[in-house]
């Protein structure tokens, strides 16, 4: 009897208590709110900064804006005297090669090469040294053909054409695979093949569309915003409220610890989708308007992204309190955070792929971005359901650890 | 020629946006003297100094320092390195000492003071290896003193230099004042307390929302707008009060904020309110006179109290 | 005005410049983070930058999952000439040798296409490409020797397109095929390529190439930051107007702190230097005098632009902000970082913009001899920039309040 009586009293009681809770946690995010309006630096890391990303590393990486120019090649040919097979036919190759090279084209028939002449002697009939011809017009890439190269081909073969490049060009990297397929085509057409047997297919595992560079971007993207408002702002508003009394205050009122560590987690979570929102909206205007695909807003949103986005907040909110604990001056919060923040927005392939690089590959795998942007991208743009859970699994391990240690290292009052 | 004042102020105004901090103020302070501008918060006080500091540009009106013009940048530059001054707001660098800070601030000046000397000024003797981040609200004020100091200047704008310092430090910090003024230096002091102008100062001009209320030595204010003396029958219990009030009717007996009954006290009233008190057996605890005290002088001209609220002082 | 008065002059001036300097040394001295950071930050930036741009296609290892369903067997006797098997050798597969020359490692992958496809394999295992022999293509290939009309023997390349380095792998395997091609057909390799790289750039590395890039990054984010931060502090706290009723000039304030990220660079480039040379064999005997006044001009004009900054932005962290949508895209599109001729036209030309784009490039000619004639542009354009830039910066900083 006494047992039934007493169970309503303490659900009631318990819903009070719980009632209290959320309108403390209300009461503390609409104070970050207003606090947030009022904060340039925030605005900035929650919207301005994500875009700035978006704009500098889509208008940098983007292929379209690569290709289009065609590659300076210079190149130098000795006199050649041909081979006349007949008195009607005379063979010269090394003109053969330079149409060839002039006349390639792109799909959109854009040249590839621009093909630019070395002369063979200067002013004062001194040879001139192709290698520093192009040192000296900061050149990328020389082909010299050989003197008399069409005799020399069928008399002397195999000869070497010379190609000197700036080995830390990457137009001249590329420049040089599309030479050596020219190359290759030419032996087989002076053998008299004129196809390949043995080929390739290529197959894009996401046959449905091709994904662009700034579609890779975009997850990235989202992944460093809510890393930098997590741990920046984290480090940030801690570290200041904990100088000015602010969390001492808070500590002799009835919000506990872990309100207070809610309210701001919850904070930081608004703030991501406030940022995943800005960012979405800035690469849908800027890279898919243009190609009047207005449903790409649509299909990237997946309801992942609300875990993803929460074990995100988890990770970097606890990397933000263990930092606040380890900084405590609020002048350096911001250096401090964008110190944590700045090498793990290179290291997790955000922007590009690292897992290639040695060193940085190993490193990645420590750093939760890594998981979470994954997981990002597998949820919006690649589709890919067993590989976002997976990475979200992790984020959410590593995000559970790091905001326990957090919590516990955090210190609204001293004792 | 000599100059005669040290500061000469005509028609000075200040303006932000719609607000005139500073009303179209003019006054004179004499070489030599200890001058107290006093007001409430947002009066005017700082703003003002400022401007005669060089270091606020002025809406209109002129100002004259030691002889100098303000507006003149060749004089501005010769001002800088014959005052001294105090920030209402004082911060030097945080994590340098007391004596490095010191230093730091001598090398800012051609000729500058011993800065031992300085330092046993204003008795930081013992917190010379201080950090200044590490230094009580009070001891960074001393500290301020000390700096304002460095140059020997002959003109010191002191703006609230006791605001926040205890009871004793204050006492100290006026002997430090009196000093400079032993000295034959001149000190341009802003406060909100009177008795800190009561004490120190030679001449007191009262601000109040920018505009000058009244200047002139304490007793010429007290004399022109204090009134009269007062007679303070001071009383423990209700009844007694009550009693006394009745008794003293005809003198206007008026109840002061600690329950004391206060009435005006013309010629031989005295005696006469003690000779009632006592022919009725009245248990009065204390009577006593006052003098009308820069606090009413101020009551009187802006019809506020000064309330001191050290808290928001601190702030 | 007699010569002991100009003298005397000096002699103050230089006391309140070097009160400023050594009072902001002993306070960074003091501080903890701001020694750390100084520090730390150079020998991460070379760290970090240094592995991710400079570990240049040499040292990257990629990781190529392959499948060989080919069995070629003719009457339970497996052919001596397996064209399948060649092919992953010449892959790397079982030659460390080759597979390091390659950049490759081949790994099987192990599964059976019967069950799953291997787009959903790849999928699945979140594998950035797959290399797949179909069963029976060593036969079509050797079919194709004897018969001119049987058609293509293909191979099958599976990638994953969010990892960039698709396009590298695929034109890798596509050479190697074509290699085999010509070998298994019988076709003389009549004209072959030999690469050599540009004379005077032979000796050097990647790395010694962004050496100096990565110091003026460094030098600028870090300098530009301090100093808009110190100033903008010191502007709340009202240090700077307590300062602005002594004597002292604001020239004289202003070259206290410049000369002070002038040191403060030094060091970070002391600090990377010595970091590349540690960590990448970067080559020491770059270094040149003339480093010091690019290095010095360099701190100037970014001090100068701090200080600008903190004029217009008054508040500590809206200033921040500033700062950052500054030196980020300054330090990716000043080709400090990689060359700016890779970037689009356009971006090219709004590199000339920023000021590290003429400062890096004058460190890197410097550095490498081969490009030392063209020294004297960036180099003058720097030393303008940098008195251009104190000057305007001293001239901007407002002492008064408004
Ligand atoms: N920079 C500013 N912009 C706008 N208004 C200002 C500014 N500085 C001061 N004021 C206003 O000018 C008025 C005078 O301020 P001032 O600081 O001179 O007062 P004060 O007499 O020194 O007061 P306190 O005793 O509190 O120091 C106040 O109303 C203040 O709010
Ligand atoms: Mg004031």
């Amino acid at each position: 009897m006494d047992e039934t009586n007493d169970k309503p009293k303490k659900q009631n009681a318990f819903a009070i208590e719980i009632g209290l809770i959320f309108k403390r946690l209300g009461a503390y995010i609409t104070a970050a709110l207003i606090d947030f309006r009022r904060s340039p630096l925030t605005i900035f890391f929650t919207v301005a900064y994500p875009i700035i990303l978006i704009l500098l590393f889509g208008a940098i990486f983007s292929n379209e804006n690569l290709s289009s120019d065609p590659y300076v090649l210079y190149l130098q040919s000795g006199v050649d005297e041909g081979y006349e097979i007949s008195p009607t036919q005379r063979l010269n190759f090394t003109d053969d090669f330079i149409t060839i090279l002039e006349e390639m084209e792109r799909n959109d028939s854009t040249s590839i090469f621009d093909v630019n002449n070395i002369p063979l002697k200067d002013e004062q009939n001194k040879p001139i040294d192709a290698g520093q011809y192009l040192e000296e017009v900061e050149g990328y890439i020389a082909i010299v053909i050989p003197e008399n190269f069409t005799q020399e081909l069928l008399f002397n073969s195999p000869i070497n054409l010379a190609v000197i490049m700036d080995e830390n060009s990457q137009q001249a990297n590329i420049a040089l695979k599309i030479l050596d397929n020219v190359i290759y085509s030419f032996n087989l057409g002076v053998a008299g093949y004129n196809d390949t047997q043995i080929g390739m297919e290529s197959t894009n595992i996401f046959l449905e569309e091709d994904i662009e560079y700034f579609e890779f971007l975009i997850p990235g993207i989202i992944g460093v915003a809510i890393m930098n408002n997590g741990v920046i702002g984290t480090i940030n508003r801690y570290t200041y409220f904990d100088k000015k009394g602010f969390f001492r205050k808070l500590s002799s009122s009835p919000m506990k610890k872990g309100e207070v560590v809610l309210g701001e987690a919850s904070w930081t979570f608004l703030q991501g989708l406030i940022s995943i929102i800005a960012i979405l909206l800035v690469g849908w205007l800027v890279f898919k308007i243009g190609d009047r695909d207005f449903k790409w807003i649509i299909d990237v949103l997946d309801w992942k992204i609300i875990p993803i986005t929460i074990s995100a907040v988890l990770n970097f909110t606890g990397l933000g309190m263990i930092g606040s604990r380890l900084i405590k001056n609020p002048d350096s919060a911001t250096a401090a955070g964008n110190f944590l923040t700045f090498p793990m927005m290179f290291l997790s392939g955000a922007f590009f792929e690292v897992a290639h690089i040695p060193v940085i590959s190993i490193v990645s795998k420590m750093l939760p971005l890594t998981y979470i942007v994954d997981a990002y991208r597998a949820s919006m743009i690649t589709i890919n359901t067993s590989v976002a859970w997976f990475n979200i699994g992790i984020s959410f391990a590593f995000g559970i650890v790091i905001f326990t240690i957090g919590i516990l290292i955090t210190k609204l009052s001293e004792r | 020629m000599k100059e005669e004042y040290a500061i000469v102020i005509k028609n000075l105004v200040k303006k932000y946006d719609d607000l005139i901090a500073v009303n179209d103020i003019s006054f004179k302070i004499k070489i030599g003297e200890i001058f107290a501008f006093l007001g409430p918060n947002g009066a005017g006080k700082t703003t003002t100094v400022e401007i005669l500091e060089g270091i606020r540009k002025k809406t209109s009106g002129q100002a004259f320092v030691l002889g100098l013009n303000i507006d003149k940048r060749k004089d501005l530059e010769k001002i800088k390195k014959i005052i001294g001054t105090l920030p209402q707001e004082f911060n030097t660098h945080e994590n340098l000492t007391v004596k490095e800070n010191l230093r730091f601030w001598s090398r800012m000046y051609a000729y500058s003071l011993p800065v031992d000397d300085l330092i046993a000024l204003v008795k930081l003797e013992e917190k010379t290896k201080a950090k200044f981040k590490n230094l009580s609200g009070g001891l960074k004020k001393r500290l301020g003193i000390a700096i304002s100091l460095v140059n020997d200047p002959e003109l010191v704008f002191l703006d609230e230099p006791t605001t926040g310092l205890d009871p004793r430090a204050r006492r100290e910090t006026w002997e430090v004042i009196e000093g400079l003024k032993s000295q034959g230096k001149t000190v341009f002091l802003t406060t909100h307390y009177m008795e800190e102008a009561q004490v120190l100062a030679d001449t007191v001009a009262i601000i109040h929302k920018g505009k000058i209320m009244d200047i002139g030595s304490p007793t010429q204010l007290i004399d022109r707008h204090g009134g009269e003396n007062r007679i303070v029958v001071r009383c423990n219990d209700q009844e007694t009060r009550d009693k006394i009030h009745d008794l003293l009717f005809n003198f206007g007996p008026l109840e002061n904020e600690d329950g004391d009954i206060v009435i005006s006290s013309k010629k031989g009233a005295l005696s006469k309110v003690v000779d009632l008190l006592d022919e009725n057996e009245v248990a009065y605890s204390d009577i006593i006179t006052q003098r009308p005290t820069l606090e009413d002088v101020f009551l009187s001209l802006t019809g506020e109290i000064l309330i001191i609220d050290e808290k928001s002082v601190e702030d | 005005m007699t010569k002991e008065n100009i003298g005397e002059k000096i002699r103050i001036s230089a006391r309140r410049i070097g009160a400023i300097f050594s009072s902001t040394a002993l306070g960074w001295i003091r501080t903890g983070p701001a020694l750390f950071f100084t520090f730390i930050y150079p020998i991460v930036m070379i760290l970090l930058f240094g592995y991710i741009f400079g570990a240049a296609p040499d040292d990257s290892m990629y990781t190529l999952y392959y499948l060989n369903e080919d069995t070629y067997q003719v009457d339970d006797q497996l052919y001596s000439n397996n064209p399948a098997l060649l092919l992953l050798q010449n892959l790397g597969l079982e030659n460390e040798t080759l597979s390091d020359e390659l950049n490759l490692r081949l790994v099987d992958a192990n599964f059976s296409t019967a069950i799953l496809s291997p787009e959903n394999w790849t999928k699945e295992n979140d594998v950035p490409y797959l290399l797949l022999i179909p069963s029976g293509w060593s036969a079509a290939v050797n079919e194709s020797k004897t018969n001119v009309t049987a058609p293509k023997a293909n191979i099958e390349f599976y990638y994953d397109p969010s990892y960039t380095s698709y396009f590298e792998i695929q034109s890798l395997v596509d050479n190697v095929l074509q290699e085999l091609n010509l070998n298994e057909f019988g076709i003389p390799t009549l004209i072959a390529i030999e690469t050599t790289t540009t004379p005077e750039r032979q000796s050097l590395d990647y790395i010694d190439f962004y050496v100096p890039g990565i110091i003026m990054v460094t030098i600028s984010t870090a300098g530009m930051m301090g100093l808009v931060g110190m100033a903008t502090e010191e502007r709340q706290t009202g240090f700077i107007f307590k300062l602005a009723a002594t004597p002292i000039k604001k020239w004289e304030w202003a070259t206290a702190h410049l000369f002070w990220q002038a040191v403060m660079g030094l060091m970070v480039a002391v600090l990377t230097v010595l970091t590349g040379w540690i960590a990448f064999d970067f080559n020491m005997t770059t270094i040149h005098p003339l480093m010091i006044p690019i290095l010095i001009f360099g701190s100037m004009t970014f001090g100068g632009l701090g200080l600008i900054i903190a004029r217009f932005v008054k508040r500590p962290e809206a200033a921040m902000a500033a700062t950052m949508s500054f030196v980020f895209p300054q330090m990716f599109l000043s080709g400090a970082l990689f060359p700016p001729e890779t970037l689009p036209e356009y971006l090219q030309i709004i590199a000339k913009f920023f000021p590290l784009y003429y400062i890096s490039e004058a460190m890197r000619s410097v550095m490498l001899e081969s490009t030392f004639s063209n020294v004297w542009v960036p180099l003058g354009v720097t030393i303008a920039m940098g008195i251009v830039f104190f000057i305007l910066g001293s001239i901007l900083t407002v002492w008064r309040k408004e």
